[in-house]
């Protein structure tokens, strides 16, 4: 196994706050929130009314295939992807390259079925002959990516995930790069009810820019949102021989489970500290060394706690020092896609030397204590970031990021 | 217990990422038999899931648990063992029969009537969280596939771990229904572990990853 530094190259967005790195870069930095009034159905009898929703799906120039008869999801990840390779300079070479894919969609098969179920309510509901194609299959084969795949989900975390598929990959000589990341568009009847039912989702309707208020003392939980981020990954020596731009060095991903509860995180934070003590020690870092914490804070009340007292721990007396904020206040929650848009927040730390606020942040809970961004961004050196995320099924993971 | 002879000992989960097999098992079970897999469950599991938890969890969740259980027994794995080790587990195509009571109980009575169970438990992260909750293990769960034609990607992902050394072994799990059917009392599901370790020996040449793991796949299979 090589151990020579992975780099990221490219990167492509489709969110609400925009569809380049560009604009996604100018919403966070200032503090703009994309939360609206959920418009595109009927949502009267929902505990939550409020979501993150996307409404741009752009075609990518040099996609020959029909675009418009394409899904949703599959419009958003054609465009990250095909955006990402650009940005690296690699998709006019692809051909020529084994370039693997490990990317997230966790409810692809769910969501097919919902909104058929909607959309055509005389056909029988989940039938396997309206079945539709697999995602990862469909997007190899038409962008031509020859190298190892695969689907995977931690829930919220997936993206993270993706991200230490894709350097172990790299380590191993599997591929000469990666694309990795994750898309998930899950404002839909059934997902937005069954978040609202689990008593999961912010009931401040009536305020949907002030919604989501993680570490605030008076949150009530998240707000959904959409959208799609993809990267691309090469070894430092392969990215140097072409004269490649690096966004950033992902240093390590540390992963761990909790094991205490499908939804519920564990409140003693023991396994998400070693998920992120695990990337620290593998990023060859103590925790003095990080500049900014893109925190999971999804303003759940026993998250948030739970992630800041984790946060304590993990920086001693230094966690006064260490600036931590959730973009999730503004982006809402991605869900599957969150900690792949969330590494991009990081990304762009480095380019702008600017920390991303949490919006919202009016009040903070003493019990989450924590040299927080609240409501303006920061300007400052960063040279390391890392970004948490924890998912259902107790997924826990930490991304590390270097500025190269 | 020691593993039977026709175990082989070792195999490669991918090129250059040899493993050595801990332990299989193998559920085949029909729609019918369901009630009573949860008794057994709960009874092996039970101070890690609760029974609320196991009348949620989806189908092929079950058949996974019973399957994990007939290999943990069968093979001795303990506790300490699996220490280290993470769960990939691919669950073809979770949920559908829940997706479809839900969407016809949601065009009848609206947002109130569904169900916050079929999001932890019916999509592709589920059975992975709920089989590391079962077996108390700290290694990364990961759900991986979900779809058919992807049950190469398991040995994948699970090959990346222990080549970089994220886990010492692990449990990869395969579940799905026979025939692509998942509904009526005549579906039959069925759920495949196995149980994998790092290995020191030189990778040998051969089959690699589903292929070279599918052919552990016992031909009898409980309950």
């Amino acid at each position: 196994m090589t151990k020579e530094p992975i780099w990221i190259t490219g990167a492509g967005v489709n969110v609400p706050h925009g569809v380049t790195v560009a604009e996604v870069a100018d919403g966070l930095l200032a503090g703009r929130s994309a939360i609206h009034r959920i418009d595109h159905f009927d949502v009267s009898n929902h505990p939550c009314q409020i979501g993150s929703r996307l409404t741009t799906f752009p075609k990518p120039d040099g996609w020959e295939g029909d675009f418009a008869s394409l899904i949703p999801v599959e419009q958003v990840a054609i465009w990250c992807i095909v955006s990402a390779l650009k940005n690296a300079g690699l998709w006019e070479s692809r051909h020529n390259l084994r370039i693997g894919l490990a990317f997230s969609s966790a409810g692809e098969f769910g969501l097919h079925w919902e909104r058929m179920g909607h959309m055509n309510p005389d056909i029988p509901a989940c039938e396997l002959a309206y079945d539709q194609r697999p995602l990862i299959a469909f997007l190899k084969q038409n962008l031509g990516l020859t190298g190892p795949s695969a689907t995977l989900s931690t829930a919220c975390s997936s993206g993270n995930y993706a991200l230490a598929q894709a350097k172990r990959w790299l380590e191993l000589g599997w591929c000469d790069a990666v694309v990795a990341g994750a898309a998930d568009l899950t404002l839909t009847p059934l997902v937005l009810a069954g978040f609202g039912n689990l008593r999961a989702l912010s009931r401040l309707n009536d305020d949907p820019q002030g919604a989501s208020r993680p570490f605030d003392k008076n949150r009530d939980g998240f707000v959904m949102g959409e959208g799609g981020t993809a990267f691309v990954l090469e070894p430092a020596s392969k990215a140097k021989a072409r004269s490649a731009v690096p966004l950033g060095e992902l240093m390590s991903v540390g992963l761990s489970s909790d094991a205490y509860h499908p939804v519920i995180p564990a409140p003693n934070p023991v396994q998400a500290i070693a998920a992120v003590q695990k990337a620290l020690t593998e990023a060859r870092l103590d925790a003095s060394a990080v500049h900014y914490v893109n925190a999971h804070g999804t303003a759940t009340p026993v998250g948030d706690t739970a992630e800041a007292k984790g946060l304590r721990e993990i920086f001693g007396e230094n966690y006064r020092n260490i600036p931590v904020s959730s973009t999730k206040s503004m982006s809402g929650h991605l869900i599957t896609a969150a900690s792949a848009f969330e590494a991009l927040a990081c990304l762009i730390t480095f380019e702008r030397q600017a920390i991303p606020p949490t919006i919202n942040l009016r009040e903070i809970d003493p019990e989450c204590d924590l040299c927080h961004v609240p409501l303006t961004a920061r300007e400052g050196r960063v040279d390391v970031a890392i970004s948490n995320s924890f998912g259902f099924g107790g997924s826990n993971s930490c991304a590390v990021f270097r500025r190269v | 217990m020691e593993a039977p002879a026709s175990l082989p000992t070792v195999v490669n989960l991918a090129p250059g990422v040899p493993v050595r097999v801990a332990a299989v098992g193998r559920v085949i079970c029909p729609v019918s038999e369901i009630p009573s897999l949860r008794a057994p469950l709960q009874q092996f599991f039970g101070d890690k899931i609760s029974v609320s938890i196991l009348k949620q969890a989806d189908e092929l969740t079950l058949f996974s648990l019973a399957a994990l259980r007939s290999a943990i027994i069968q093979y001795g794995i303990t506790k300490e063992q699996q220490a280290g080790w993470g769960v990939a587990a691919n669950p073809c195509l979770p949920g559908r029969n829940r997706m479809k009571d839900s969407l016809e109980k949601y065009h009848a009575q609206g947002a109130w009537s569904v169900s916050p169970h079929y999001i932890p438990h019916c999509l592709l992260h589920s059975l992975s969280g709920l089989l590391s909750q079962a077996l108390g293990i700290n290694g990364p769960n990961m759900g991986i596939g979900g779809v058919p034609g992807t049950q190469e990607d398991v040995c994948l992902g699970m090959a990346s771990w222990i080549a970089g050394g994220d886990v010492t072994g692990g449990w990869m799990v395969w579940a799905n229904w026979r025939d692509d059917i998942s509904t009526g009392p005549n579906a039959i599901g069925e759920a495949f572990v196995v149980g994998v370790e790092s290995a020191n020996e030189r990778s040998s040449p051969g089959e690699t990853g589903w292929k070279a793991i599918s052919r552990l796949i016992p031909e009898a299979a409980t309950p």
